[in-house]
């Protein structure tokens, strides 16, 4: 059997050994806390200094200089690269210098972590939408709108950027059904849905605007861009009393001016219009004619023979002058009448080109009006 | 029955005890090797501030080589450099006896070295640091030299898992680096290092990878020639850095000795000089790495950055200062792969090929310049799988890895770590003595005893001396043995004595009989 003895400094070897090893791991505890501190105060310093440099990066990008901007915003993402604003800002300062795949492969990055960010969706279509990559934008578009929102108003603005950009790629009827979207989620605020109602009418939806126009001028009456927009709808409806009525409210622009003129002679040349009498039926007809006939005198140079249109023209309307004279009384010849003046305008604008005089855009709208668009 | 325990006992208790150690050496690593990252940043900001003026960039590094020279020169001149050559060298000749002015000497100059710009890495010092402190905490703990032996790649590993967050990788590379062999018996403890390191990593820093790379994956199938292409260029790149830095360092060394106090300061002004050009090659440059794997760097800028990183790292290096050069390694391939990665994108859609994005080609850039330089590809593979957590990338990252290894060991067949010992003199003994299994040198005959001798005794051996060489000397002495370090033969390790060759001789034959030790 072995003795106690042999093993004896060994045993006491070992013993120390273990007194050793828990001072170790005293000591390596200590070690621990105190680099926890360093660790913890090195953190916090590199996220003082990354907010500091994205603060830099804003001052030099509103100062006008994108390129000390961009490496500012460098170096907060490099300081703190959790924060997605700073890689957003980078991004953003990048597409303004031009850096457009960069900036789309930084938002790229961050779509990794945060997919359903509306911020990151909206910027990457945007660059989409600025190289007119429709398809990628909407995707982006789409997934910045439907995305949890923080803010309400949010989603609210992507969905007028996407309208706006629909429009501007001549996406008309899914513009549409994102303003259907839009009107019933205006909120409260006076100027989106006075914008809302101007961009259906830029969509071609001129009822649906004029229905928004009206409601913002039930509670706001005063309100000059809703008179201006309900009039420009009024006039697309073809309703030109109503055109009048808005214009004089809010319609100080010339082309809105120009246009509440355009309407009011409408009103006061259309020889069709109800509740009139027969004589001022055939005055309208009258005078639509002399001015047509100026035109037409107006259209041929000065010493050459008219040409077979426009003398064809001149004869058939002093045919129907003789012939409303012998038949007062004929309803059917002042509708031809009206028709003819039209004729005569279109012909006008194909040979001699458009003029800027309220009159000649008022008897074409009369006789698309009256006419149905047949001519 | 008496409870005296057998010798198997008192082995099996030794046996845990290491274990524990095993533990405490990888944390007491780990937290080494954050306290020196975090020193550096830390270091770093103190010198440069938030926006450094011109001069504060020039003056900064050329300063601080002031000071790191005298202390590299006088003080401590055994932490020039990476600190990976000199681990190797510790571990393979000199029993793993590191003393305990190394870590700390190499903790303070790196620490000023890299803080102060110089273009280096924190890897490489970690990896001194960790297996300093490991040897240094051994020899405190009276462990045979065996053990001692034994700690150095767990305090290896452990520090290099905590500076990269890359367990597999630090356990691969101390397998493939340090011990040289991945078959080694050490695995398990290099394993359980390099875990616990993680552990203490993570709970000071979070679980933050590295790098923050989106997922990427080959794209098309024709996409690997382009992988082939950078894998090409990439070990183009590895050539032009070690034999750049090889050579330079060559230089430096040929100068007087006296020199040496101030080579330092030379590559201080080249980085001070090449601050002025930009920052962005300052220090480790991790930043500027994470920008060109989420692709958000032009590549004109990538190939400035990559042609300036090179000559900033070859001057740093090679004038002598403390710091390593893997982060360098994946900071030149990032910026060589990104830019690759940028003309692909622009160029292989007009061929119909549909690409990834260049941040993929500057992941795989990283990997590819690793094994082109640092010559460990399996570690480069691990590593660049544990930062991105993705299978995606591997088979690409694969064959670059594998083109830029080949072509860097054709045309530069020895390492570039261990060609930066043979300049200093010290000649690693060749992978196939190592691979003898079986095989018992000096270092297991053993007793410590370290000390300084004025001149080596005429009858000596080094701790790799295989058995034969120990027995016939062992005649030759007056019983008393003495092992000196390969590398200086004034440096005394330890003895061997009879009782030392017949302890260790001993063992072996009683567990093959009864397995209780008598006392006869």
């Amino acid at each position: 059997m072995a003795s106690r003895g042999s093993l004896g400094p060994y045993l006491d070897g070992f013993r120390l050994e273990i007194v050793k090893l828990v001072a170790l791991i005293a000591i390596t505890s200590a070690a621990f806390v105190g680099t926890r501190a360093l660790a913890n105060r090195t953190i916090a310093v590199g996220l003082e200094d990354a907010a500091e440099w994205h603060e830099r990066g804003h001052d030099a990008l509103n100062d006008g200089e994108v390129g000390p901007a961009i490496e500012a915003f460098r170096r907060a993402v490099a300081k703190d690269r959790e924060n997605k604003a700073y890689g957003v800002s980078l991004a953003d300062a990048l597409a303004i210098d031009g850096q457009s795949v960069q900036a789309e492969r930084i938002l790229l990055a961050l779509r990794e972590n945060e997919p359903e960010d509306p911020g990151i969706n909206l910027d990457l279509a945007r660059l989409a939408a600025n190289r007119s990559d429709v398809p990628t934008a909407l995707r982006y578009y789409q997934s910045a709108l439907y995305a949890p929102p923080e803010d309400e108003d949010v989603p609210r603005q992507i969905r007028l950027e996407l309208i706006r950009f629909l429009l501007q790629h001549d996406q008309k009827e899914r513009a549409l059904s994102e303003l259907i979207a839009a009107v019933d989620d205006l909120g409260e605020e006076t100027w989106r849905r006075v914008l809302v109602a101007n961009l259906l009418l830029e969509a071609g939806d001129p009822p649906r605007a004029l229905e928004q126009f009206e409601a913002v001028l039930a509670d706001e009456r005063d309100n000059r861009d809703a008179s201006a927009g309900a009039g420009r709808a009024a006039f697309e409806l073809g309703d030109y009393a109503a055109t009048v009525r808005h214009l004089e409210a809010g319609g100080d622009a010339p082309e809105l001016a120009d246009m509440r003129e355009t309407a009011r002679l409408v009103l006061a040349r259309d020889p069709l219009a109800p509740r009139i009498g027969a004589s001022e039926r055939r005055r309208r007809l009258a005078d639509n004619f002399a001015h047509v006939s100026m035109r037409l005198e107006a259209c041929v140079p000065e010493g050459s023979p008219p040409p077979p249109e426009i003398a064809g023209l001149a004869q058939d309307i002093g045919e129907l002058e003789r012939q409303v004279a012998r038949t007062p009384g004929d309803p059917d010849l002042v509708e031809d009448g009206v028709a003819l003046a039209h004729r005569a305008e279109l012909l006008l604008g194909a040979r001699c080109g458009g003029t800027s005089d309220p009159l000649d855009r008022a008897l074409v709208l009369i006789g698309e009006r009256r006419l149905g668009g047949e001519s | 029955m008496s409870a005296t325990p057998t010798r198997a006992q008192i082995r099996a208790r030794d046996d845990r005890l290491f274990l524990v150690l095993t533990i405490v050496v990888g944390i007491a690593a780990g937290l080494s090797a954050v306290l020196f990252s975090l020193s550096i940043d830390a270091t770093s900001r103190y010198l440069f501030g938030l926006a450094p003026s011109g001069a504060r960039l020039f003056l900064v590094p050329v300063g601080v080589s002031l000071l790191t020279g005298v202390l590299l020169a006088k003080v401590v001149p055994g932490v020039r450099g990476s600190g990976v050559p000199q681990t190797k060298a510790a571990f393979q000749l000199s029993g793993g006896v590191i003393p305990l002015r190394v870590p700390l000497g190499k903790f303070l100059t790196g620490v000023l070295c890299v803080g102060s710009g110089q273009s280096m890495g924190r890897e490489g010092p970690s990896v001194q640091i960790g297996a300093g402190l490991a040897s240094v905490i051994g020899r405190w703990l009276r462990l045979s030299p065996r053990r001692v032996h034994d700690l150095v790649p767990v305090g290896s590993a452990g520090a290099l898992a905590a500076a990269f967050n890359t367990p597999v990788a630090a356990v691969l590379f101390t397998l493939e680096e340090i011990i040289g062999d991945l078959n080694a018996a050490l695995i398990g403890s290099t394993v359980l290092a390099s875990v616990a390191s993680v552990v203490v990593m993570r709970s000071l820093l979070g679980n933050e990878p590295l790098f923050h790379v989106p997922t990427y994956e080959l794209v098309h199938p024709g996409e690997l020639a382009a992988y082939a292409v950078l894998g090409v260029a990439g070990g183009g790149l590895s050539l032009l850095f070690s034999k750049g830095l090889l050579r330079t360092r060559a230089y430096f060394l040929s100068l007087p000795e006296r020199s040496r106090i101030v080579q330092p300061v030379a590559g201080g002004v080249a980085m001070g000089l090449l601050l002025l050009v930009t920052p962005a090659v300052m220090g480790v440059g991790y930043e500027y790495v994470d920008q060109a794997l989420n692709s958000g760097l032009l590549a004109r800028t990538m190939i400035g950055l990559c042609l300036l990183k090179l000559v900033a790292t070859i001057v740093a290096y090679s004038s002598g200062n403390a710091g390593g050069i893997f982060a360098p390694s994946l900071y030149l391939g990032a910026m060589l792969g990104g830019a690759i990665g940028v003309a692909v994108n622009t160029y292989a859609p007009l061929l119909g090929i549909t690409t990834g994005e260049p941040g993929a080609y500057a992941l795989v850039g990283m990997g590819a310049l690793f094994a082109g330089i640092i010559r460990a590809p399996m570690t480069s593979v691990f590593m660049i799988f544990e930062i991105t957590q993705d299978y995606q990338i591997l088979v690409p990252l694969m064959v670059a890895n594998l083109l830029s290894y080949l072509i860097s060991r054709r045309y530069q067949p020895v390492a570039v770590y261990d060609a930066l010992l043979r300049q200093d003199g010290v000649h690693l003994p060749h992978y196939t003595t190592k691979a003898v299994v079986g095989v018992r040198t000096a270092r297991d005959f053993m007793q410590e005893e370290p000390g300084t001798l004025t001149a080596p005794p005429p009858v000596h051996v080094h701790p790799d001396h295989v058995v034969d060489v120990v027995l016939e000397r062992f005649r030759q002495s007056n019983g008393r043995l003495a092992v000196v370090s390969r590398t200086d033969a004034h440096v005394k390790l330890g003895v061997i004595t009879l009782a030392s060759l017949m302890s260790y001789v001993q063992p072996q034959a009683e567990e093959k009989g009864s397995g209780v030790m008598t006392d006869s």
